[in-house]
Formats: C-alpha cells, structure tokens, sequence
C-alpha cells in the first residue's frame, strides 16, 4: 500500500456530519448538559425499565390531566430546555419518541404491575 | 450566572452554525477521533458565544481556532484508556466496506492528534500546506512532515505485512 492507496482510502470516508438535534442544543440558553443528559436518562429509563418507569419530566408532565397529554410534555420539556421554538420542535420530536418506545414496550411486554425492577 | 443570550446574539449564532457547524463538527471529530466528544466541543464554542458574543472579525478563523483549543483542552483532559463514544467515519462513496472503515478508524485513532488534523486539514478540507500551517501556528516544514509521518503511520496500521 503506498502514500496514493492511503490517501484514496481516506477519502473513500469522511468524518460523520453533525446530529439535527445539536443546532437546538447549541441555541439553546440554558446549561449545556443537564437537559440532555434529562432527556437521555428519560429515554434510557423507558426504554429498559418500561412504560411504569417515572422519574423524568416527561413521564411527570403527562401524568398531568388537561388537553393533549403529548403537548403538555413536550411544553414541559420544551421549557426545561429554555423555552424558544428550537427547544419547542425538538422537545415535540422527543415526546413523540418516548411515546412510541412506551408503546412498543406495551405492545412487546407483558401489562406492569407489582415488582418490577 | 451566565448573561442571558440576546435574540440578537441568537441569531447571529444560529447564522454561524448554520454556515460553519457542519464542518467545524467535521474537524472537532477527526481530532477528537471521536463523534461524540466532537458534539460537545462544538457546543461548548457556540454557547459560550450566546453568552457574550464577540465581534467577529474574521468569523471562520475565530471558529475554528475556537473549537481547535476546544478539542485540544478536551484531549489534555481526557484519560487515556476511556474508549470513544461512538464512529467517526461514514462512508463517502457507494460500497465502502464495513470493515474497511473500522480499520481507518482504529489507524486514525492511532496517530497524535497533531498529525490527525493536518490529514483532515489537507484530505478533508483541501487545505494547502502553508494554509495549514498560518491555521495550526507552525511552519510549512513541520505540516509536511506531520503529513508524511501520519501516511506512514496509516500505511503501516492499515498493512502490517
């Protein structure tokens, strides 16, 4: 393999391009990490533990009665991330998201009750 | 506490991350060989600009030289046997092999940073040599060198016989 072979083969590759969801974290005011190290561990709680699974905002924002539950929580999670309509949209993608993975789970899994983990 | 970002400063920082994010995530990852840790420091350059935006005089340079000592910072500081988050590498062509691209990317992990960025530099982004060097604050001898030494280090990884 020579110098030309090495330089073909890096540029068969490229680095990997930003996520989408960054341009709404970068432009986002409030602290860098605790909302979406919020979010990740909202997802990874649901995800591996299950729909009964609790401690997140938005779990807590859609136990709340009103209008549209999903609006509620994404207005909840959408505030935690400071408001705007970046965090708005993203915050909509988010609870969409946790809304399918809960219904997955209700759909894979056998009905929560008594001791989970 | 920092200063509450005016609509103002959010939007020239959306403009530039419209403009420059892409390929300042581009050049965070190939030095951090590492696509998580690239989506911080690009965060970390950005919200520090929402913060106190500053006149920028020459905006690309400034980026860049930003999240340059960003990476850099972040690398000093990170330990050693911790394991990158996740690929850095997609395909730029059809038909790349999977395996193929996890082996430049263990080879690229494998080269000092300094020698990382002038392959970025010059392979990615089309950089002269003397461009990077006016970028990277050294002479257009020791690009060239770092160049050669990194193809030499990426040949052998890639090839041991």
């Amino acid at each position: 393999m020579d110098d030309f072979a090495v330089e073909q083969l890096l540029r068969r590759h490229r680095p990997v391009g930003p996520p989408a969801a960054l341009r709404a974290l970068v432009l986002s005011p409030s602290r860098r990490l605790w909302p979406w190290l919020t979010a990740a561990a909202a997802l990874m709680t649901i995800a591996a533990a299950g729909p009964w699974a609790a401690s997140s905002l938005v779990e807590r924002a859609a136990v709340t009665p009103g209008p549209d539950p999903a609006v509620e929580a994404a207005g909840a999670l959408a505030d935690a991330l400071g408001g705007g309509e970046a965090a708005r949209t993203w915050a909509t993608t988010q609870v969409a998201f946790e809304r399918f993975l809960r219904e997955t789970e209700a759909g894979a899994a056998p009905a929560p009750g008594g001791d989970q983990p | 506490m920092p200063d509450r970002p005016t609509e103002d400063g959010r939007a020239l920082v959306g403009r530039l991350y419209d403009t420059y994010g892409a390929s300042l995530y581009r050049y965070a990852t190939l030095l951090l060989a590492d696509a998580a840790a690239a989506e911080d420091a690009v965060h970390q350059v950005f919200t520090a600009m929402l913060r106190r935006t500053p006149r920028l005089d020459q905006e690309a340079h400034y980026l860049r030289r930003a999240v340059r000592n960003e990476c850099y910072s972040m690398l000093r500081r990170r330990r050693a046997d911790m394991p990158p988050a996740r690929a850095f590498l997609e395909p730029a062509e059809a038909n790349v092999n999977h395996d193929e691209r996890l082996a430049l990317e263990r080879a690229l992990r494998s080269l000092p940073v300094e020698q990382r960025e002038v392959v970025h530099l010059h392979v990615y982004e089309g950089f002269t040599f003397q461009a990077i060097a006016d970028a990277t604050d050294t002479s257009i001898n020791t690009v060239a060198s770092r160049y050669r030494y990194a193809l030499e280090h990426l040949r052998h990884a890639l090839d041991p016989s």
